[in-house]
């Protein structure tokens, strides 16, 4: 499904300018594991955020999370974690927050 | 609890510019394609044009209908034609005098077999322009076919394991090394496990490209076409390089120099066994994989200490 919308989060990469015309996947809904990221563990090496193919885990200043809305799930960010942080939970496990999305 | 400000690594500040892709874009999950394009439009700028191909890239790079993926220039030609296409752009581009950097972003099968005669003639002419081949080993996009850089032994669709075929009977070609002894301002094998690396040449390439023909050759699993999980790509890459399969190098005007040494290569059958298109293999063939491995690292070792003069 392409979704046609303006951008307006200030996630989005570098053209939230961009008018309809660019295209963005929902990707988010590929997923069928979500990483998961223990603060406490996260030591903000940046690992996850350099090796994540879409680019997408967020610089939270403190820690790194991903934007839910792009992550496919492909699960590098878990595996190039050397601290183990990141936990690739099943997407069956958040099937209530279906709504709020 | 007062806690310090974490500082972020050094290896973002090469990041000069945005992502110039959408958030979403039709790459498989924990394909390293999608990486190199990423970080290609980030450190490269968005003074860049990209010249590609039909390939793994082409479905997100030509865009969908009336709209667009990235908010980059492109430039769609034939495999036969991207060399040829992207000689002309630098030179329109130079005429009119503006500084763009022209970037062919292809595969191995257009870089390696189809393309080859324009790519191999472009760097004869030393045109101004960076030519990345990200290296899958295969046909990844028209369903897994072998090219001429599909290693020994490997499975793919017209080379399968069966009773009679045993994948892959002949050699890959060396094509960075090939391109190298064209002798032009720069060429460098890369690999996204080892970034900062990568990130570096691809710096020193948009540098070089003033002076002629630049070749990055950027080695790219195929989480698909390889049997590999969609997590273990970086794994893969990082594993090619510390077995010596895939030797990161570069070389400016055929004076090698070797940008990452292992101190102690691990047997080839470390990287084999993450990829699935090897599990066939049986001892005599790992061996012969071995040897290979062996014989092209010793080939550009004693290039890289030949060309290194000890005073200078």
């Amino acid at each position: 499904m392409v979704i046609r919308k303006k951008f307006s989060s200030k996630y989005e990469a570098g053209w939230s300018d961009a008018d309809e015309l660019l295209l963005c996947l929902d990707t988010g809904s590929w997923r069928t594991k979500r990483p998961v990221v223990d603060k406490e563990k996260c030591n903000y090496c940046g690992l996850c955020a350099l090796y994540c193919p879409p680019q997408c885990m967020l610089n939270l200043e403190d820690y790194f999370a991903p934007n839910l809305d792009f992550c496919k799930g492909c699960g590098i960010c878990a595996k190039e974690c050397s601290r183990g942080a990141i936990a690739m939970v099943p997407e069956g496990e958040f099937a209530d927050e279906g709504a709020k999305r | 609890m007062t806690q310090k400000k974490k500082k972020l690594p050094r290896v973002f500040e090469y990041f000069r510019d945005e992502d110039q892709f959408a958030g979403g874009v039709a790459f498989c999950a924990g394909c390293p394609l999608e990486l190199t394009l990423r970080i290609l439009s980030k450190v490269l700028g968005r003074e860049t044009i990209i010249v590609g191909t039909p390939s793994c890239s082409a479905p997100v790079l030509y865009g969908q209908n009336i709209g667009t993926w990235h908010r980059l220039p492109y430039y769609s030609c034939l495999m036969t034609g991207v060399a040829s296409s992207a000689t002309g752009l630098v030179r329109y581009y130079r005429k009119i005098g503006k500084d763009v950097t022209v970037v062919c972003f292809t595969g191995d099968g257009c870089a390696a077999d189809v393309g080859f005669q324009p790519l191999s003639g472009a760097a004869e002419r030393n045109e101004n322009f960076i030519y990345i081949c990200y290296d899958n080993e295969g046909y990844m996009n028209t369903g897994i076919q072998r090219s001429s850089t599909t290693p020994f032994g490997a499975a793919t669709t017209t080379t399968p394991v069966g009773v009679v075929g045993r994948g892959k009977e002949m050699s890959a070609k060396n094509l960075p090394l090939i391109m190298a002894m064209h002798r032009v301002p720069y060429v460098a094998t890369a690999t996204l496990s080892h970034m900062e690396d990568f990130i570096k040449k691809l710096l020193k390439a948009k540098e070089k490209k003033n002076e002629g023909f630049v070749y990055i050759h950027v080695f790219s699993p195929c989480p698909v076409g390889w049997g590999i999980e969609s997590d273990s790509a970086i794994q893969v890459c990082r594993m090619a390089v510390r077995t010596n399969y895939f030797p990161l190098w570069e070389a400016e005007r055929g004076r090698f120099r070797l940008t990452h040494t292992v101190a102690t290569p691990k047997p080839v059958t470390e990287y084999t066994k993450l990829i699935r298109k090897f599990r066939h293999l049986t001892e005599e063939e790992l061996a012969r994989l071995q040897e290979e491995v062996n014989s092209n690292f010793a080939f550009l070792h004693h290039l890289a200490e030949f060309e290194t003069p000890k005073a200078c």
